[in-house]
């Protein structure tokens, strides 16, 4: 299947030996930009969203990164991409492959479902699901469908409130070539932790001789979000105070991803130390029950001053028996 | 209720799934289709864990067991292996799964 190659540089707007770190700003910026909950066009944002989540997906980890400049090497310029053989969907030995699978519908391109993840069956890693000798000709014995994993990728808004998602699974058998699409929507309830695996019963492989349809597991990949991480159910999220409301004490209005909050910042807050919002996170599950808020407090600290301003610190310098390095020897 | 929902979206049909979902050990083994001696032997030899201690999942098996189990049946199915191989085979799988991971949070 052909598939368009997608340059994931040109879509972070990055130079092809970008650093890890401008990767990582590159991808921060324009997600905040294209936002679904901030931006202002929602649906062409989202799209460029997800195209940017992708991308960041392959650059941000070193292995992906440099099996996509491999495959970009690789590349003819003509509009529709080719896989090298040897590849998943190069066909170079169709004796030795069970069933491919491609999904559509999980968030991701093509070209990621193709290279990046896909379906595979079982899980296992291309080329082990079995020896061509898959007894599905005419095969007598009713045999079970395999089943059928794939990643899906949802937004943190769409862990918190659930979401319905069409997907579909391009099943083709290498032996006879023969290709079947199957679409369905599937209906994620709140609590879709990153890892997490949902078992869709019944969209698996079909099954053999009369045999019931395997199952298909999506495991669940957060979308980085520009302003929140999670980690199992619970969201962080970094704040800058002033130095004054580190050191004072203040009351600091928190977005969090349902609704504001009021966060009370204790005096002598140091740079780092992370403030607990119990029951602000993700849902766990049916139970109602909810992971917790995490505030990091960063300090962040003015870089231009008005002549008042430097007065005052300069008050400060003098007043203060402050010494961040104790006291020198004697 | 249910098919005045299905009228008004027509397009394709809707699954609807279960995030944390939780099994007895009967549910279990009919969605493996193996006896519970088996699964409990697999318990016993550390190939999967062991059912949830509290709450609603207590005695209940989840989502990921019913994974393992059925990567478990494939592997014997389709490699013939036996107790020691399986040990070892879903060992690296797990540490395969888990460096990945942590590979991705760190980022």
């Amino acid at each position: 299947m052909p598939v368009e190659f997608k340059d994931y540089y040109a879509t972070l707007g990055v130079a092809r030996d970008a650093s890890q770190e401008d990767i990582k700003k590159a991808f921060r910026k324009l997600a905040r930009q294209f936002h679904p909950d901030v931006a202002k066009d929602k649906r062409g944002a989202e799209e460029k969203f997800k195209a940017v989540n992708e991308a960041n997906e392959v650059l941000s980890d070193p292995v992906k990164r440099k099996k996509y400049d491999e495959l970009g090497a690789n590349w003819q310029d003509e509009g529709a991409f080719q896989p090298p053989p040897g590849r998943r969907g190069g066909g170079a030995h169709p004796g030795d492959r069970g069933q491919e699978f491609h999904f559509g519908g999980t968030g991701f391109s093509d070209f990621f479902e193709q290279f990046f993840s896909g379906g595979s069956r079982y899980g296992f890693p291309d080329g082990a699901t079995g020896f061509g000798d898959e007894p599905d000709s005419g095969g007598a014995r009713p045999r079970r469908g395999g089943d059928v994993e794939g990643d899906i990728l949802v937004t943190l808004e769409e862990a918190m409130r659930g979401t319905v998602r069409p997907l579909s699974l391009r099943m083709v058998n290498p032996q006879t070539g023969e290709a079947d699409t199957r679409s369905f929507q599937v209906r994620i309830p709140p609590g879709a932790i990153d890892g997490r695996r949902i078992r869709v019963p019944g969209q698996g492989e079909p099954g053999h001789g009369g045999a019931a349809a395997g199952d298909l597991f999506l495991r669940v990949r957060h979308a980085a979000h520009p302003d929140y991480y999670s980690r199992e159910a619970d969201i962080y999220h970094d704040l800058e105070v002033a130095p004054w409301e580190a050191v004072l004490g203040a009351e600091i209005m928190v977005p969090t991803l349902d609704g504001t909050i009021k966060l009370r910042v204790p005096q002598g807050t140091e740079p780092g130390r992370q403030l607990r919002v119990r029951g602000r996170g993700l849902p766990k599950g049916k139970t109602g029950e909810r992971g917790d808020f995490f505030v990091i407090v960063e300090v962040s600290l003015p870089t231009s001053l008005n002549s008042e301003e430097r007065a005052l610190w300069e008050k400060l310098r003098s007043t203060s028996e402050f010494d961040p390095r104790g006291a020198p020897p004697s | 209720m249910k098919h005045r929902k299905k009228a008004r979206s027509p397009g394709p049909p809707e699954v609807r799934v279960d995030v944390g979902a939780v099994y007895t050990l009967d549910v279990l083994c009919r969605l493996v289709g193996i006896s519970s001696q088996t699964i409990l032997h697999y318990q016993e030899h550390g190939l999967i864990g062991p059912a949830g201690s509290a709450g609603p999942a207590a005695g209940r098996f989840d989502d990921e067991t019913l994974r393992t189990l059925r990567r478990i049946e494939h592997l014997r199915d389709h490699y013939e292996m036996n107790l020691r191989s399986l040990k070892f085979t879903l060992g690296l799988l797990h540490e395969l799964e888990r460096l990945r991971d942590e590979m991705r949070t760190r980022r």
